[in-house]
């Protein structure tokens, strides 16, 4: 090769601050300057190069000689003692069988420049890694900024959520939420047995003709308080109609049991609700069917037979509770 | 009257930082009042959407009413706020990988528009560029869509030497316009680069 040129080890030390210039025997005997600031010298110079770095890849044998044969590959290196900084490197031979390895930080850049306390004056003008650390600075600044938008955007849309599926006067759910949840819990997948209450108030319409449809309201507020206080947590309560209730009560479909919180609900409705100086007075007619009575339960077919025995509930004289009763256990029979 | 193109936008990052040194210097009351005054979203700004720049322009013009400045004067309290702000260390920072010295940093501020770019590519700040005026003396000039934006690099600078260290003396000059871009220009006499101790930088903060 012709036109070779000959460079001290100021102009080395100012192109490449993390070299390392190793004699044959194998000893560091110079170091770049940024090289020497992340082990104190007497771990670096007159060390063995192997005995301060091990080599993770090419695979080598802790043999010096070995190292020489790499010229121009990748080299993998690691520091043998705390901080284990793994460092990228690239050696190339000398005259006179030196060896002359420049070193860089990888991906260990962030970790490196933090524990030897580096600074901009530590890297060349032409190396990226300030450019690097700028940048990943900035880019960790963007995205916390977008998480925290994200997270807003999330809330929003749980918010809009909570509130589609509300009713506006009570805070009880609505018909949407309660179709949903039928929907759920029929789902062959996840199917849940429950019991399915539909509520009608009788003589709502008398407080708001009589009282005005603020004491209507007040009542309504009541009958949802009480609703919610006769019920479990995990009950779902929804206000379906001006003075409907579906309540859906999941993993009972004890009729018994139902019977018993049908006509507690029916006994505290009754007792008379204060509005000023007046007294409202109104009850409920239920009717409840469970979905233990389907081989595949149906929300349309469950709302409809609730909604029968709702009518039967109203035609043998309201304030009562009527459990629908299937002509037969089976899905066939009940339909025909 | 400035030009207003339709189709020019300005980020939310920009957008939002003017709300937060409204809320932070003059509390959640002017910030709602400039809403008032204003047609920008009700919820506030967010700092990841773009805005057009008639609505920057809004709500500039809206907090220097409220507050009773000019828009030059706004604008360098807001560079100042941003630089300064304990909640706005990310910004200090990012301004220090300028460089090792205030020069250095002055000399780095032609990259800014770029560097931005590259952290998030729709974020259009001012160009900025920069001319040598003799043995530390620069002029810069600023290029944007919104007028103003050499007050709020002064501003920037102002805080910045302080950060270094240094003393400077800064002085804007005259507005010119060129195609809906308005051009402006600051003159910057580094004093003394090493006035003062400066606040600390290291390059790498390791998060917890």
């Amino acid at each position: 090769m012709t036109g070779a040129v000959s460079l001290g080890f100021d102009v080395l030390d100012t192109l490449m601050p993390m070299h390392i210039l190793v004699e044959k025997s194998g000893e560091i005997v110079h170091a770049g300057p940024t090289a020497a600031r992340l082990r104190p010298s007497h771990d670096l110079l007159g060390m063995k190069l192997l005995d301060v770095f091990n080599c993770l890849r090419p695979s080598c044998d802790g043999a010096f000689e070995d190292l020489r044969r790499l010229n121009g590959q990748l080299l993998k290196l690691q520091f043998r003692a705390a901080p284990h900084t793994r460092l990228r490197g690239l050696v190339h031979p000398l005259d006179g069988g030196q060896l002359l390895l420049n070193l860089s930080l990888g991906y260990s850049v962030v970790e490196a420049v933090s524990d030897y306390a580096l600074t901009s004056r530590d890297f060349s003008h032409c190396d990226p890694t300030v450019e690097m650390l700028f940048l990943i600075e900035a880019k960790s600044a963007a995205l916390s900024e977008s998480k925290k938008l994200n997270a807003r955007l999330d809330e929003a849309r749980e918010a809009a959520q909570i509130q589609a599926e509300t009713d506006a006067l009570t805070g009880l759910h609505n018909r949407r939420a309660m179709d949903q949840r039928l929907c759920d819990m029929t789902q062959s997948r996840r199917r849940t047995e429950f019991g399915l209450m539909h509520l009608d108030l009788d003589f709502f319409k008398r407080v708001n003709d009589t009282h005005g449809h603020a004491a209507g309201d007040h009542v309504l507020l009541k009958v949802a308080s009480i609703l919610r206080e006769e019920t479990r947590s995990d009950d779902l309560v929804a206000r379906v109609g001006g003075d409907e209730f579906v309540l859906i009560f999941p993993d009972c479909t004890d009729v018994t049991l139902l019977d018993t919180i049908a006509a507690r609900i029916i006994a505290r409705l009754e007792e008379p609700i204060h509005f000023g100086s007046e007294q409202c007075h109104i009850s409920a007619s239920i009717g409840t069917t469970v979905s233990s009575l389907y081989s595949d339960p149906d929300p349309d077919r469950m709302l409809s037979d609730a909604d029968t025995a709702l009518y039967q509930s109203k035609n043998l004289g309201r304030a009562r509770h009527t459990l629908f009763k299937a002509v037969s256990a089976t899905d066939d029979a009940v339909a025909h | 009257m400035l030009a207003k193109l339709e189709d020019k936008y300005v980020h939310g990052l920009i957008n939002k930082s003017m709300q937060g040194f409204v809320t932070a210097n003059h509390g959640n009351g002017a910030w709602a009042e400039i809403v008032h005054m204003t047609d920008i979203p009700a919820q506030g700004f967010e700092s990841m959407l773009s805005y057009p720049d008639s609505m920057t322009d809004a709500v500039l013009d809206a907090a220097c009413a409220y507050v009773g400045c000019t828009r030059p004067s706004l604008m360098e309290d807001i560079g100042m706020f941003l630089v300064t702000h304990p909640d706005l260390e990310a910004v200090r920072r990012l301004m220090r990988f300028g460089g090792p010295t205030f020069e250095d940093f002055i000399l780095s501020l032609d990259e800014v528009h770029d560097r931005a770019c590259l952290a998030v590519p729709d974020l259009t700040l001012p160009k900025i560029s920069l001319n040598e005026a003799g043995a530390g003396q620069y002029v810069i000039t600023t290029q944007w869509q919104v007028a103003g934006a050499i007050s709020l690099v002064s501003g920037v600078l102002r805080a910045m030497a302080d950060d270094y260290g240094a003393l400077v003396a800064l002085d804007v000059g005259p507005r010119l316009q060129s195609d809906g871009e308005i051009l402006e220009t600051l003159s910057v006499f580094i004093a003394e680069p090493e006035f003062a101790a400066g606040r600390s930088f290291i390059l790498a903060e390791r998060s917890a």
